[in-house]
Formats: C-alpha cells, sequence, structure tokens
C-alpha cells in the first residue's frame, strides 16, 4: 500500500486573508523531506543498536561482578562501574 | 507570574498528516510554550517524533525515561531532533501522547535551548514519560517548527497549540 504523505502547514501571521493567503495549506511531501524520514529510521536504528549493546554489556558486567562478589574475587572496574555509577 | 501568556495558533488535524508545521511565528513575545496532544496511524504501539526549528535539524538532547518497569537516559547527538515515542495505532483507542516544549528567548541571537516533557498515554503497560534538555545550534530566531514522524502519519485529532509569553 502507498503510504498518501502530506504535510500541513499552518501560518501564525494573524493576517492571512488580508495578506491573500490561506491560514492551513496542505501539500505532499517533497523528496528532500522523504529522504529527512529515511535518515530519521537510520539514524534511530543506529541510536537504538548502540543502547541495546551498552544495555547487553552492562548485563554481562553486572553478573559476573555479583558472582566475584559473592566468591570473594576482586572485581575490574568495568564490574565495579555497573554497582557504583 | 508571566504578565501575558497568549494564544498564537490552535491547530486540530482534520486529516492525517506526515509533518506539521507551524510557521510564520510572530517575534512579539519573549517565550514559546507549545502543548499537543499526538497520535500516530503506524501500526504499532508507538512511533518515534522529531521536532525542529526554522527547517533546520542540528538539535542535541539529552533524555531521561521511564516507563514502569525500566528508567534509563538517552544523550541525543545525531542532529535527529527526536523528541520520543508518541501512541500510534495499536495503543489504547482514543489515547494521545501529552507533550509540551517551552522555548525560552525563542528570539535570541545564542543557541536556542528548550526543556521537553511528555508521556504516551496507554490503559496498559509500558507507557514512556520523558524529560529533555534539548538545545538547537543555530543563532537564528525561532520563526517555525516542524513535526515529522519515523513512520507513517500523525492521527486526525492530534492538537498543537501555540503559545507566546510576554516579559516571563
Amino acid at each position: 500500500m502507498t503510504e498518501n504523505l502530506t504535510a500541513l502547514e499552518v501560518c501564525c501571521c494573524g493576517n492571512c486573508a488580508a495578506e491573500g493567503h490561506e491560514k492551513e495549506v496542505i501539500r505532499p511531501l517533497t523528496a528532500e523531506e522523504i529522504t529527512q524520514r529515511e535518515a530519521d529510521a537510520e539514524a534511530y536504528a543506529t541510536r537504538k543498536a548502540e543502547e541495546d549493546a551498552a544495555a547487553e554489556a552492562k548485563a554481562v558486567f553486572k553478573a559476573s561482578a555479583k558472582a566475584k562478589l559473592i566468591a570473594g574475587q576482586p572485581l575490574t572496574a568495568e564490574e565495579a562501574d555497573v554497582l557504583v555509577l | 507570574m508571566a504578565n501575558t501568556y497568549t494564544l498564537i495558533s490552535a491547530t486540530t488535524l482534520a486529516s492525517s498528516a506526515s509533518t506539521v508545521t507551524i510557521g510564520s511565528i510572530p517575534s512579539t513575545y519573549t517565550d514559546l510554550h507549545l502543548v499537543c496532544s499526538l497520535r500516530s496511524d503506524y501500526s504499532a504501539a508507538v512511533n518515534n517524533a522529531y521536532a525542529y526549528f526554522n527547517a533546520n535539524d542540528n538539535g542535541r538532547a539529552i533524555f531521561v525515561y521511564g516507563d514502569g518497569s525500566s528508567f534509563g537516559n538517552i544523550n541525543i547527538n545525531y542532529n535527529e531532533s527526536y523528541i520520543g515515542p508518541i501512541n500510534a495505532a495499536t495503543s489504547t483507542s482514543n489515547t494521545f501522547t501529552s507533550y509540551s516544549l517551552y522555548i525560552p528567548n525563542y528570539l535570541s541571537s545564542n543557541y536556542k535551548t528548550s526543556s521537553q516533557d511528555s508521556v504516551t498515554e496507554n490503559n496498559a503497560t509500558n507507557a514512556r514519560a520523558v524529560l529533555a534538555a534539548r538545545v538547537w545550534e543555530y543563532t537564528a530566531a525561532v520563526t517555525s517548527i516542524t513535526f515529522r514522524l519515523q513512520f507513517s502519519t500523525y492521527a486526525v485529532g492530534s492538537t498543537f497549540y501555540l503559545y507566546g509569553i510576554k516579559n516571563s
């Protein structure tokens, strides 16, 4: 299904009628705006992957830190960070 | 207490729109306050929304969020003007995300900082609340604010209220 991508532009000049233009205009998205949406999706995917990787790494350090604390073993700096930061 | 708090523009979507731009913002106020009720037609529980000024991205932000079961923070350094998730088509019917953006000193010749709070409204689990500090790295006065989405369109009934505050 093809999406009907439209832009709504609202004018706040307060004098639209006198200046001879509509207060609200609906138009199709430009090619540039469509490209921007694609860039947004790509940037979001990149950031989400980084967040997921960081969360996974934190969980691993946390688990190993807990195991070492129980066993009375020294922690690495990364393991200590997840406990005190 | 603000001396003035004036409604500049009130928009309720009568048909879906991929982007909404509030333009020709008058330069007669000190601060701007945008209050929105947002929902998307995207076929998921949430959709990612974006807002930027004067048709230029180049924003950065720090987010703190919580959703009832987890919390965290996000640093936005991608110039993508991300403002967080909003309700989408499979979230509870007739629920909209509450979104508020305050832009002090929008006419200044400095970078424009702003503060945001928003919350997805969902009569189920995993509603997300977001607080954000934003900076838009341009020195021009803010004359327009544009909302866009990662996918699909803003739903009918979404509202955009822009207020001007003078001598705040």
